[in-house]
């Protein structure tokens, strides 16, 4: 399935939005910009590339129409069984999506996002004071976390918005990450069950996203699992990079699409402290490469020795 | 690395403790890997179980921890394995073969297999723990949000230094970035410190623990422990310590040296502290949701 899919030009359309938050911000953090510059910078960047975007699709809008067309042809109507898997996993998502709005579950240990975002717009300027006094800083804080553009994108949401933080980053952030979430587990899921010839995969496809949603639901019971981390504290680059970023990663592996998992590891490397910008994705992208190098040559052996 | 490899091998031993969705990933991959003729997705399947064996290996889960830099703990190194993605995979195939009518069809008994499966599922987390804490979190932040909207009404849009418990803090701070504290959240979350090369005095510290202490107590004089200074030499069992009591008086004048200029503090707080409160910074005590309140 080498074809983009619209899950593929969504979560690509995010991680351009991360890499245009990194940029303001670094422009804000290294030229001592004003925030409101900074958003207004964002927003109208954000602006430039919906409209580049919208304006690619126009310009491709032949081969859109085919695709949709083609799977017009393909659709089958869905059976008993799968009407009754998507009326559970819409059933799931919804009770997701009620807790996240309804719920007062966000975890806020081992965080300052919300802090650190109110200390922007207050101040007028990225990282003028310390986030967890609003007194200027003494001694400073590490280079590596200070890059990372998160705080920059969710105040400058709420600057242009008017919204408190509060509600951006605890309950609007995480609602569009869990959705991101299933749109990753979709992609992953058209990898995993591919059509056959004659035969659809689409019942298949639909319990995969079914069985995710639970496993969303029970794995809330922990900090750091997939589940918690999406249901409890979505806003975090780590939520976002393991709950939409890793599964659209490992679909673009097994699809050998090497160009966007280099935008994979480049959007962790915006949002989550890593090892030099080294971070899960790019051991996971070079494990999936060495396990597939090593496949294929074992394989060859095997048809040698044979 | 002593310290890291303990740290991988306690953190294995948690993390299957309080969940078991790891040992359904690793049934899904049993089922994967031999419970079937064809093998699919065989790249992602090594991947998945490599990466599995690299963190439950204490060697190659402190290396894991190492490459992720120490800021993380080991929870973390998970995020290298796919484990919901592989464990859904799993369950998917085993459900497709086994529980529906083409598996009818080869002889397997459907009927309980998602019954089973739902069971096995739901067993191995722990939907709604903190349903508790969660209810606990939204009264105080209720209360919190009446305190601070009465005292904007009191200095209406003028600076605030607040120094209060540290429910209200936490809360002061997320609400409202024009507010300051002469300590933050990572006074108590001491995770946070890793974000900021920034430290507190051992003043600010001691006021703190002092407000705390007044809040559970009531008493307004608290002793403390406190390490000797000298020739560094040690008792048995640590250092020699020495008793000191932190008055009243000392933690509300280091609140007023660092510029605060809004102090509650919890009810409970006796008469007697009161009083000495409002002799030393020379206010009457207001009483607002819960806490007496001085305006210096």
């Amino acid at each position: 399935m080498k074809r983009n899919t619209i899950w593929d030009c969504l979560i690509t359309g995010g991680i351009v939005i991360i890499g245009l938050a990194e940029t303001v911000h670094l422009a804000g953090l290294f030229g001592k910009l004003p925030f409101g510059v900074c958003s207004l910078l964002l927003g109208g960047l954000v602006f430039a590339g919906i409209l580049s975007g919208a304006g690619l699709l126009l310009i491709r809008r032949r081969i859109l129409a085919e695709a949709f067309r083609e799977n017009r042809e393909k659709k089958l109507p869905p059976d008993k069984r799968e009407r009754f898997l998507w009326a559970v996993f819409v059933l799931l998502l919804f009770s997701q999506l009620a807790f996240l709005w309804f719920g007062e579950g966000s975890y806020r240990q081992k965080d300052m996002t919300v802090e650190t975002a109110a200390s922007f717009l207050a101040s007028d300027g990225i990282y003028r004071v310390n986030p967890m006094t609003g007194m200027p800083f003494t001694e400073g804080m590490p280079l590596r976390l200070k890059i990372l553009c998160l705080p920059t994108l969710y105040a400058g949401v709420c600057r242009l918005t008017g919204l408190h933080p509060d509600l951006v980053i605890r309950t609007i952030v995480p609602t569009l990450i869990l959705l991101g979430c299933y749109m990753g587990f979709a992609s992953l899921a058209g990898c995993l069950f591919p059509d056959k010839e004659g035969s659809s995969s689409r019942d298949r496809r639909v319990c995969f996203l079914t069985v995710v949603a639970l496993l969303l639901w029970v794995g809330a019971y922990r900090y750091g699992m997939d589940g918690f981390n999406i249901l409890c504290c979505g806003w975090r680059g780590v939520s976002i990079r393991n709950g939409v970023i890793l599964p659209w990663m490992f679909s673009l592996c097994l699809r050998k699409k090497r160009f966007s998992v280099i935008l994979c590891i480049l959007a962790e490397a915006c949002m989550v402290w890593t090892l030099y910008g080294c971070g899960i994705c790019l051991l996971a992208a070079a494990g999936m490469a060495a396990v597939r190098i090593f496949g294929r040559k074992r394989s060859g052996t095997v048809k040698v020795n044979a | 690395m002593a310290e890291l490899f303990r740290n991988a091998g306690l953190g294995w031993t948690d993390y299957v403790r309080s969940g078991k969705l790891v040992v359904l990933l690793l049934a899904s991959l049993l089922f994967l890997w031999f419970g079937r003729k064809h093998r699919e997705q065989g790249d992602l399947l090594r991947y998945t179980a490599i990466t599995t064996f690299c963190c439950i290996l204490p060697v190659t889960a402190v290396l894991l921890m190492l490459y992720q830099t120490r800021f993380y703990d080991y929870e973390w190194i998970w995020s290298l394995v796919p484990l919901t993605g592989m464990t859904a995979y799993g369950i998917t195939v085993f459900l497709t073969e086994y529980g529906t009518e083409a598996g009818r069809e080869k002889g397997h008994r459907n009927i309980a297999v998602p019954f089973l499966l739902l069971a096995a599922i739901l067993l191995s987390g722990d939907m709604g723990n903190t349903a508790e804490e969660w209810d606990r979190q939204r009264t105080e932040n209720a209360r919190a949000k009446d305190v601070l909207e009465q005292l904007g009404e009191e200095y209406s849009g003028g600076d605030i230094c607040l120094w209060a418990p540290r429910e209200i803090l936490e809360y002061a701070r997320e609400t409202d970035g024009s507010l300051r504290l002469p300590y933050g959240r990572n006074m108590w979350d001491l995770s946070l410190n890793g974000y900021s090369y920034d430290t507190y005095e051992e003043s600010t510290i001691r006021m703190y623990q002092w407000m705390e202490w007044v809040g559970e107590t009531g008493r307004p004089d608290m002793k403390v422990q406190i390490p000797e200074e000298g020739d560094g030499s040690y008792e048995e069992g640590g250092r020699k310590q020495t008793e000191r009591t932190i008055r009243l008086e000392d933690s509300v004048s280091h609140a007023i040296e660092m510029g605060v200029n809004c102090i509650l503090i919890s009810e409970n707080a006796g008469l007697d502290a009161v009083k000495r409160m409002e002799r030393i910074l020379g206010v009457k005590a207001g009483l607002l949701e819960g806490y007496y309140f001085f305006k210096p």
